[in-house]
């Protein structure tokens, strides 16, 4: 495979991969923590889906997971927010979660 | 009516009824297969490579690998009381068999082919549910998702590819000219339309379902992130896919992810994606999705850059990295129990394509690249 070796990341590309990074830690920390997805970390892909396949949670879960993306990032999720394409895979919910953070006038909750 | 309404009116009828009402395909693509015997569980674990974890009535999505950890095909396996059943996408039936006899040597157990007696039907879309009661009978509204139900003309597989509601029925060949004929004939209450293999490649696409038919040179699960279906006990490829683990931990520079992207115009796949001037990766598909007019790609990117909302150049062609699935699928909002074709104006439906895509869209069309 053609590997793309180490390349210079300009300031704004790293604060965002940065963010996006620390985010992604969190959810999958949350994930086996809260949701015992039986999944080590780095196993969870951002592209997993997270229902029905993938990781493998349930309708139950479904509750579960907002009120621990509540808990864990100090937000309130409004009901369009957490309609039935917001939490499709970890990506999605990482996107939410990120985009969110990125308009809380407040770091609190943001912390990495 | 905004670009992207148009571009769902302006689709042709076969995309246009698989996102909004109902369509079906009689591809032959899917290989049925059985594994049966006393060593049935033990070759199934052994070439698939998922935790498989089923009882009887229950399939899971899984891979066949080859020994480097490339994959080779899409696995729906379901566990068929004693036997599985694989529904496989991706080799024919002698490199199905020919991968299977080099693997299963020495176990008790009969590989048996069905594509002889067999063949593989699929309904698809957010009423294609109404319309596989309408011909098969209302047992069906209740097939959970990775379950299937056996009936006279063989099994009904729920577990879709394309974001909508997706069934696949592994029908006893004899019969397969009358279900066809009668989807088509009860189908015309639904708007439904035939499909043929290409439309339902891009269905997929546009969903970021896997398909073996595009898989990049040295890819293997993680690279395409499908770890989920990767088991921790020994299958085969499974040597290959710790070595490239342990690479990924020792040297991190070298990994690379699938990642999807929103493309201003069309690219070619083998450009460079660059970000900020620099290489991080190539583009691997480019396709036009055409419910939403927009263009759509996949791309191998170093995997530090696997995250959505990058903005990137490849050849000229501005491009954003995007968290997939492209589509809020109609079928999400339908609920069998309450809802159906010709009450459908009751249903709520959004935009078809994902609010946040919307931004990324109209942000990819308009700016030189982005402050990311």
């Amino acid at each position: 495979m053609s590997g793309v070796l180490e390349t210079p990341i300009g300031d704004d590309v790293a604060a965002h991969l940065s963010r996006r990074e620390a985010v992604l830690g969190r959810v999958r920390r949350v994930l086996i923590d809260k949701l015992k997805a039986p999944m080590a970390p780095e196993e969870i892909d951002l592209d997993a889906p997270l229902f029905g396949t993938g990781i493998g949670l349930d309708s139950i879960d479904a509750v579960e997971l907002v009120v621990a993306m509540e808990a864990e990032f100090g937000l309130r999720l409004s009901e369009s927010e957490v309609g039935p394409w917001a939490f499709r895979t970890v990506h999605a919910v990482v996107e939410l979660v990120a985009d969110r953070i990125a308009l809380e006038p407040s770091p609190e909750g943001a912390g990495t | 009516m905004s670009d992207l309404d148009e571009a769902l009116e302006s689709a042709s009828p076969g995309q246009r009824a698989l996102r909004t009402s109902a369509a079906y395909a009689r591809t032959s693509r899917a290989v049925p297969l059985w594994l049966r015997g006393a060593d049935a569980r033990e070759a199934a674990l052994k070439v698939l490579t998922s935790r498989l974890l089923l009882r009887d009535g229950q399939a899971q999505q899984a891979l066949l690998l080859d020994e480097t950890a490339r994959p080779l095909a899409d696995v729906t396996v379901c566990a068929d009381d004693e036997d599985y059943l694989l529904v496989v996408d991706g080799l024919s039936p002698a490199d199905l068999h020919a991968h299977l006899n080099q693997h299963l040597e020495g176990m008790d157990v009969t590989i048996e082919g069905a594509s002889e007696s067999h063949e593989v039907i699929s309904v698809h879309g957010p009423f294609g549910w109404e319309l596989l009661v309408e011909v098969l009978g209302s047992d069906l509204m209740a097939l959970p998702y990775l379950n299937f139900f056996r009936l006279d003309e063989g099994y009904a597989l729920r577990g879709g590819k394309t974001g909508e509601f997706g069934y696949e029925l592994v029908v006893h060949r004899e019969l397969a000219d009358g279900i066809e004929q009668a989807l088509a004939d009860k189908g015309a209450a639904f708007d439904a339309q035939k499909l043929d293999a290409d439309a339902l490649s891009l269905a997929q696409f546009e969903a970021w379902f896997f398909d073996p038919q595009f898989v990049p040179e040295g890819a293997t699960p993680l690279e395409l992130q499908l770890q989920w279906r990767l088991s921790r006990r020994p299958f085969v490829g499974k040597t290959a896919i710790d070595g490239r683990r342990e690479l990924h931990t020792t040297q991190p520079g070298l990994a690379q992810k699938l990642v999807c992207v929103l493309l201003s115009d069309a690219a070619r796949p083998g450009e460079a994606v660059s970000s900020e001037g620099e290489k991080v990766g190539s583009l691997f598909r480019a396709e036009r999705s055409e419910v939403t007019g927009l263009w759509l790609g996949s791309a191998m990117v170093s995997a530090r850059y696997a995250h959505a909302g990058l903005d990137l150049t490849i050849a000229g062609v501005r491009a954003r990295t995007i968290a997939p699935p492209l589509l809020d699928n109609r079928s999400l909002h339908v609920d069998p129990r309450r809802h159906g074709y010709a009450t459908r104006d009751e249903i709520t439906f959004g935009p078809l394509t994902r609010h946040a895509l919307r931004h990324a869209s109209a942000s990819t069309a308009a700016s030189e690249g982005g402050a990311r």
